[in-house]
């Protein structure tokens, strides 16, 4: 057992991780600074250990034999990277541990939860890599940074540069966004260049969006398929359209998501007849993953329900479809879409027809 | 573009400086990107203050800016949406770029191009 008093961490002693986790909700001052602190290098070590796992053995399989006897659980870990530009800083909230007055670690921890949740109780998928993968994320990195991103194992959010962009952490879809990388790279692991890093990008605003919508209980009709919402500053500078607030993206809508004399209007086309072929952007998989995210759109709405339980069911398929390559380009994307919709849901099935007709809509002719 | 080579025996005076510097910074990435923002930005010693001409030709000799190589800096295995930034140094005499991203962690070059961004 540890001495706390020599303040050894629990990776050479045996301090098992639920009463650390006690201990930083009910301790003393000493005791939660020690629990914080070792679950923080528990965090980091069992991260590294993943990653070295997956990369010495070049998959996840092995990965997931070890771990599949233990149960699922969710272990989330925040951050305070205090404005440094690097994923480094003291442990500011820990699983299980009550919200604090920082809204960007709480914002940051209800993401992380509703993300987790989404594909545990929709897809059973157990974390990010489906083998309980911690879930940690670093807030206020950098200074009047503005952007969020996934570094390969773990999450980082800006606090938005107080001109144009709010806090990162305010946005669920930009949480399940990011998250989802993790998913995308633990699977068909597509190359983020060009249409399968345009694919790459879609498939986290798709994952993004059923997460959000997930979490506040919206069908597809319901649901405002915006992504970013609430991340552009309410300062005059840029507007929405149709009457809706300003976003980074619109799945429904490609090209309305934001208007501004400032910065440009939302370029993303909605249909192969406006892909755009630029070396920026890696190729612009920001701007053309307009058209599958459109096609998503138009085989949800047209099935209606829970976008998670037909389209989302059959996008999920897809990204674990092994007949994909990590180049595959939207034409092989959908063709698989078609496939595995068939496979779910039988042959002429109402979703098979939805997806067909989608990726017809936008261009992607099979 | 103005071409001014650096002295030789007398000095050639512009802004007080013997020769000029121009410093653009570039930046592309990120995973919420907004196209319009993403203009470079340049500074230039002929037409900066003098406190702050200094202050970047400072920052420019700390990185040793010449003699980097092309690329800083490793993105970690199955990093998606960070920055990457272009620096370029033009002397005149002499130009080089250098690209860093957001995984650079070299304090000089770091601190040169968060003073760019301000």
């Amino acid at each position: 057992m540890c001495n706390l008093s020599h303040n050894r961490h629990s990776v050479f002693c045996i301090m098992p991780p639920h009463i650390l986790r006690a201990l930083a909700r009910n301790g003393t001052d000493e005791q939660r600074n020690f629990a914080l602190n070792t679950l923080a290098i528990d965090s980091t070590v069992r991260t590294a250990r993943t990653e070295f796992q997956l990369l010495a053995n070049r998959g996840v399989q092995q990965h997931r034999t070890v771990l599949a006897t233990q149960p699922p659980q969710m272990m989330r870990t925040i951050f305070n990277a205090n404005h440094h530009q690097k994923p480094q800083g003291k442990v500011v909230r820990t699983e299980g541990q009550r919200a604090g007055e920082d809204i960007e670690v709480n914002e940051a921890y209800e993401g992380l939860g509703d993300t987790y949740k989404f594909y545990f109780e929709v897809y059973q998928r157990n974390s990010i890599d489906n083998a309980g993968m911690p879930l940690n994320a670093y807030i206020h990195y950098g200074r009047r940074y503005d952007n969020a991103f996934w570094d390969g194992a773990e999450m980082v959010f800006g606090d938005g540069d107080a001109q144009l962009f709010n806090r990162f952490t305010i946005a669920k879809d930009v949480i399940g966004h990011e998250l989802t990388h993790g998913v995308t790279g633990s699977e068909i692991n597509l190359v983020y260049t060009n249409q399968s890093g345009a694919l790459n990008e879609s498939i986290s605003d798709v994952f993004g969006s059923l997460v959000k919508q997930y979490a506040n209980k919206q069908t597809a009709d319901q649901a405002d398929w915006l992504i970013g919402l609430g991340l552009f500053l309410n300062n005059g500078q840029v507007a929405g359209t149709n009457g809706q607030p300003p976003a980074l993206r619109s799945m429904k809508a490609p090209g309305t998501a934001y208007a501004s004399a400032v910065i440009g209007d939302d370029p993303q086309p909605a249909t192969m007849d406006g892909y755009v072929d630029t070396a920026e952007d890696n190729g612009g998989v920001h701007t053309n993953s307009g058209i599958p995210n459109h096609a998503f759109y138009l085989a949800a709405s047209t099935l209606g329900g829970n976008a998670w339980e037909g389209a989302g069911r059959i996008w999920y398929d897809t990204i674990q479809d092994k007949q994909l390559t990590s180049t595959a380009n939207f034409l092989q994307f959908a063709q698989r879409t078609a496939v595995n919709a068939t496979h779910r849901f039988g042959n002429n099935s109402a979703e098979y027809l939805a997806v067909m007709e989608a990726w017809n809509a936008v261009g992607v002719k099979m | 573009m103005k071409i001014l080579l650096p002295p030789v025996g007398g000095s050639a005076v512009n802004n007080g400086r013997k020769y000029f510097m121009r410093v653009t910074l570039k930046r592309d990435g990120g995973d919420f990107p907004v196209p319009g923002l993403n203009h470079p930005v340049t500074l230039d010693t002929d037409t900066l203050p003098a406190d702050k001409a200094s202050k970047l030709e400072g920052l420019v000799a700390a990185t040793h800016f010449f003699a980097l190589p092309a690329v800083v800096g490793t993105p970690k295995v199955g990093a998606v949406g960070y920055f990457t930034y272009q620096i370029t140094v033009d002397e005149g005499h002499q130009c080089h770029t250098v690209e860093l991203s957001d995984f650079t962690e070299e304090p000089a070059l770091v601190a040169l191009r968060d003073y760019l961004q301000e």
